[in-house]
């Protein structure tokens, strides 16, 4: 009968060890695919940030990180050119979106003051600026001290080649996702 | 006996016939869960500050070489300190800070100074970045490109620097500002006579790119002597581990001593700092005693073919 109870026991507790074992792991599923997993398909003409050294009108899959930490985390398994690229994408991102006030609060200070005083006189520059449909294409990057300068083509996507216009995109990063831009005024 | 005590009892049956797989297959469970647990969490580490390709203390030409740690932060202030002054437009607190023989050398004065601060800075606020380009002995060598200030116009007034070489010179533990390329001069006691001539070498001045040697020559006697016009060829040559190098300063020149006179010449001549090569001597290869000679048509071939004498100086130099 002790033998029995004993037998009992280490069943109840073979049971309660599968148990949680299957919570703990329904439980870390669970939270896996709540994760959404966003995709950016990428060619040459893409504006948004980009983690993976691309080849022109090649298409990529890229899993975006989502908190701070991640952000800094994968920026900091990056080279000085890519993060740059990054800091640019996340820039134009918030001008697709047309998240002005977001784009206008990356802008050097300095540089605001003297070229876009209020955020209407940026909002304005930037929708006369750039066409309706627009892309960018990375041309070349230069490093001047700690500060990079990008060129870049602003491609009409919709529009002739002759709307296309070339811009330096100004970029001093002051650490992992801390940034602050420029841009030449065209 | 009902369906729940019936399925309890075989699943004890089964649990006892099993006990050692289940118990092994729960252990690989655990371990993975654990494993799984530790990647998800485990950081990557993070370095302190982001990434980069510029080193402005390592040197350009050789990787090997690196400015001393002790003096990075001193290099680094004095340069900034230099630029603050510049771009505030206190010139005489940024020309105290240049070594005197730098002052004396490219800008004697004051005025020529602020000249020199005006053409480089346009009037506009300049922003710096530095390199370290080459170390030979206690003398740093950077590249220092000097450019508007791109992130405030964003290159809205062009995308373009000045660069020149800044020689930052330690002194017992001191560190010295040198501008415009300007590395040191040194004397020279260097004498070499003949019936002819007597020259004397005075002094040796070192720019990062050219060095250049004035001597001092007296004609002893009551004749011409020419010893460049530009009507020979290799008149003047320095010899360097060998090899010959030609001044750069008397394409156009006239190095000729009228009768029982004297003149001080400066001899011009490309050689980087950081060579590391010997002078070993400069040759006058064409000395020419002349009775007659006019200076607005140069040697003549009747000159030559009248000469007292014609023949070579060397010059032994002392390194």
């Amino acid at each position: 009968m002790a033998k029995l109870q004993k037998i009992e026991k280490l069943d109840i507790i073979l049971i309660i060890i599968i148990l949680i074992l299957i919570v703990v792991n329904l439980v870390l599923y669970t939270k896996k695919i709540e994760q959404p997993k966003y995709m950016m398909y990428q060619t040459s003409e893409n504006t948004s940030p980009t983690f993976d050294k691309k080849d022109k009108e090649e298409t990529q899959i890229v899993e975006v990180p989502q908190t701070e930490q991640e952000i800094i985390q994968k920026l900091s398994t990056l080279g000085e050119r890519d993060r740059m690229e990054y800091y640019c994408g996340i820039y134009f991102k918030h001008i697709e979106k047309k998240e002005y006030e977001e784009a206008y609060n990356l802008l050097y200070p300095e540089f605001k003051e003297k070229y876009f005083p209020t955020l209407e006189e940026y909002e304005t520059y930037i929708n006369n600026t750039y066409p309706a449909n627009w892309g960018l294409e990375y041309e070349d990057i230069t490093r001047q001290g700690y500060i990079y300068v990008l060129k870049l083509k602003v491609l009409d996507l919709f529009g002739s080649k002759e709307n296309e216009k070339s811009q330096r995109i100004v970029i001093k990063e002051n650490n992992y996702n801390d940034f602050i831009i420029s841009f030449q005024v065209i | 006996m009902n369906y729940w005590t019936s399925l309890r009892l075989k699943a004890r049956d089964f649990f006892k016939r099993n006990k050692r797989k289940i118990l092994i297959f729960l252990i690989i469970w655990l371990i993975v869960i654990i494993i799984e647990y530790y990647l998800r969490n485990h950081q990557v580490k993070v370095l302190d500050t982001p990434s980069t390709t510029y080193y402005p203390f390592v040197s350009t030409m050789d990787e090997e070489k690196k400015v001393p740690e002790q003096y990075q932060e001193p290099i680094q202030n004095l340069i900034d300190q230099y630029f603050n002054y510049c771009n505030n437009g206190e010139y005489e607190n940024a020309y105290n800070l240049i070594t005197e023989d730098c002052r004396k050398k490219n800008y004697p004065t004051i005025d020529d100074f602020t000249n020199y601060v005006n053409t480089v800075f346009e009037g506009k606020k300049k922003i710096y970045n530095i390199q370290s380009y080459s170390i030979v002995d206690n003398k740093y060598i950077f590249n220092v490109r000097i450019l508007d200030d791109i992130l405030a116009n964003g290159t809205t007034d062009g995308y373009y620097y000045y660069e020149e070489k800044f020689v930052l010179i330690e002194e017992n533990g001191e560190i010295k500002l040198s501008i415009a390329e300007y590395i040191e001069d040194e004397k020279q006691e260097i004498s070499v006579e003949d019936d002819n001539l007597k020259v004397e070498v005075l002094n040796k001045s070192m720019d990062y790119e050219t060095e250049t040697y004035t001597l001092e020559i007296t004609n002893k006697t009551d004749k011409y002597i020419v010893i460049s016009d530009n009507t020979q060829t290799k008149e003047i040559s320095l010899y360097v581990n060998g090899y010959e190098r030609y001044p750069t300063n008397m394409q156009v020149a006239f190095f000729m001593l009228p009768p029982n006179s004297k003149r001080t010449q400066e001899l011009k001549f490309t050689k980087y700092y950081d060579e590391n090569a010997n002078d070993e001597k400069i040759v006058f290869n064409n000395v020419r005693i002349l009775k007659e000679y006019d200076w607005a048509v140069g040697t003549t071939q009747e000159n030559l073919d009248n000469a007292v004498d014609i023949y070579s100086v060397e010059i032994p130099l002392s390194e």
